[in-house]
């Protein structure tokens, strides 16, 4: 039961007794006697419901059955649920994972009215009673979330770290083959807090316009202000921005973006940095011409990509 | 919340319309307890207050192309489940037989609620049980239910105003009834 700020009533006496009215409303509470229904006596009432709506087609509402047709309905309909309910019991316990192909993006809507929006190559995997008891998901890869306020915590789990918020929207950057083992947090709009898995109780507490990196080596995530907080999400829009990042870093992502695959063939070249901006990037082999312009570089086309040599 | 709430089923509504089964789905999961607790208040039991509530959802089904997303759904659902719950109670009383069950039911709940009659929650119970019949179901549907005024005025048939009105009159009752038990 939530309690109501502005109690949806209001008696013609006046102030005062609204004040008295309102005590009484707020005490009245403990009369609510909630029946217990479990989130699987839900899903069964469910499951009850989707299979009554395939029986009867599109015009359910039109059907007059006897009393002797209901009967054997409704045997028909439990029948149905049993087989249901054993099936359903065990597609309640494996989670939802999902995976964004290569050269694609996805938005997610969670169960709660949350959303993600995952750059390509990530993967996103929480349980089917996402909302209920907790609001708890694991990254891998890169995305953006927009979260809608709720009692529980929202809590995003990516390659030793949790992000815990209520509501806001900030963007996750954490690949686990990234050669750093790095993730990175960016704060759009509201308030987050983040710490490393192994020690919680290092919380580092960010507002929007802030970042915030880990990596396997550190204790307590540091925490940064971008100047440019909108290139942190600019993957979003299809761009490509590389602030002095790693060529290893850098061809993991155009592989990802353009479904490709990029060997670099330059030996010690992949902890090069470079920095580099596309507003629309148009391929892959025009970005990759710029690298090799401003490294020294060649490229050619393979069977299933490029390589990158000298 | 309250707004997030509302805002939720609007948009769940929109997509019925067209056919969403996972929009459906998700408000089933959203008011399934809440209905089935509502027409428990009629019912006095569980099996039939699910049964009701799972027609009631059926039938939102077959007429989601009616949907009408300027109007609240949740005060749609709660008006089926409300005329259904009394049809049922209807039907008990003319099959004769399950209605001395329903009234041993009822008989067994207070005395339960007697038994522990101490507590405040219980008393408040008692009180609420005796309040006239429209303040009660107002009253109940606004603090127990959540549903605002407009929904209320539409499940009960009468203008928010005297929705209102009872609202208040059932709290000025309870307060005199609880400053009473105060004083001993």
């Amino acid at each position: 039961m939530e309690n109501h700020k502005n109690t949806p009533f209001n008696s013609p006496n006046g102030d005062k007794e609204n004040e008295e009215l309102n005590h009484v409303w707020n005490l009245a509470e403990s009369a609510y006697s909630e029946t217990e229904i479990s989130t699987e006596q839900v899903e069964e009432a469910l499951q009850n419901v989707h299979s009554r709506i395939d029986d009867s087609g599109p015009d359910y509402s039109s059907n007059q059955t006897s009393s002797q047709e209901r009967y054997w309905l409704y045997a028909r309909y439990l029948v149905a649920a049993a087989a249901l309910i054993t099936f359903g019991l065990y597609f309640l316990f494996t989670p939802i994972h999902i995976s964004v192909p290569y050269g694609e993006m996805a938005t997610i809507e969670l169960p709660d009215g949350s959303s993600v929006e995952l750059n390509s190559g990530s993967e996103l995997t929480y349980s089917r009673f996402f909302g209920r008891a907790d609001r708890d998901l694991t990254l891998n890869g890169e995305g953006y979330f927009s979260v809608e306020p709720a009692n529980a915590p929202f809590r995003v789990k990516s390659n030793g770290t949790v992000t815990e918020v209520l509501g806001t929207q900030f963007n996750i950057r954490s690949w686990r083959d990234d050669p750093n083992s790095e993730t990175v947090l960016t704060v759009t709009d509201g308030k987050v807090d983040f710490f490393a898995e192994r020690s919680e109780h290092h919380k580092v507490t960010l507002t929007a316009g802030k970042l915030s990196r880990w990596n396997l080596e550190m204790e307590i995530p540091i925490v940064e202000e971008p100047l440019n907080i909108t290139d942190r999400i600019g993957w979003k829009e299809n761009r490509l921005i590389f602030k002095e990042q790693s060529l290893i870093v850098i061809l993991h992502e155009l592989e990802r973006r353009f479904d490709t695959r990029i060997s670099l063939e330059v030996p010690g070249a992949g902890l090069d940095t470079l920095t580099a901006y596309y507003a629309e990037p148009k391929s892959v082999a025009a970005v990759l011409e710029d690298i090799s312009t401003v490294k020294g570089f060649r490229f050619a086309e393979t069977a299933n990509g490029y390589r990158i040599f000298k | 919340m309250k707004d997030i709430d509302h805002e939720h089923i609007r948009q769940w509504s929109e997509a019925i319309r067209q056919s969403d089964r996972n929009a459906f789905d998700d408000l089933f999961r959203h008011l399934y307890p809440g209905l089935v607790h509502f027409a428990m208040r009629f019912t006095k039991q569980k099996p039939a207050a699910c049964d009701i509530v799972q027609d009631t959802f059926v039938i939102l089904w077959s007429k989601r192309e009616e949907i009408d997303p300027e109007q609240s759904l949740k005060a749609y659902l709660f008006k089926i489940v409300k005329n259904r719950s009394l049809n049922w109670l209807n039907k008990q009383v003319n099959n004769s037989e399950p209605l001395e069950d329903h009234m041993l039911h009822l008989v067994s709940d207070s005395e339960q609620t007697n038994s522990s009659a101490e507590t405040l929650s219980s008393n408040f119970k008692n009180w609420i049980e005796e309040l006239p019949v429209r303040q009660r179901e107002a009253f109940e549907l606004s603090r127990f239910d959540g549903l605002n005024h407009d929904e209320i005025a539409n499940v009960m048939n009468v203008s928010p105003k005297t929705v209102n009105n009872h609202i208040v009159a059932a709290l000025s009752t309870l307060r005199d009834r609880y400053n009473h038990y105060k004083q001993g």
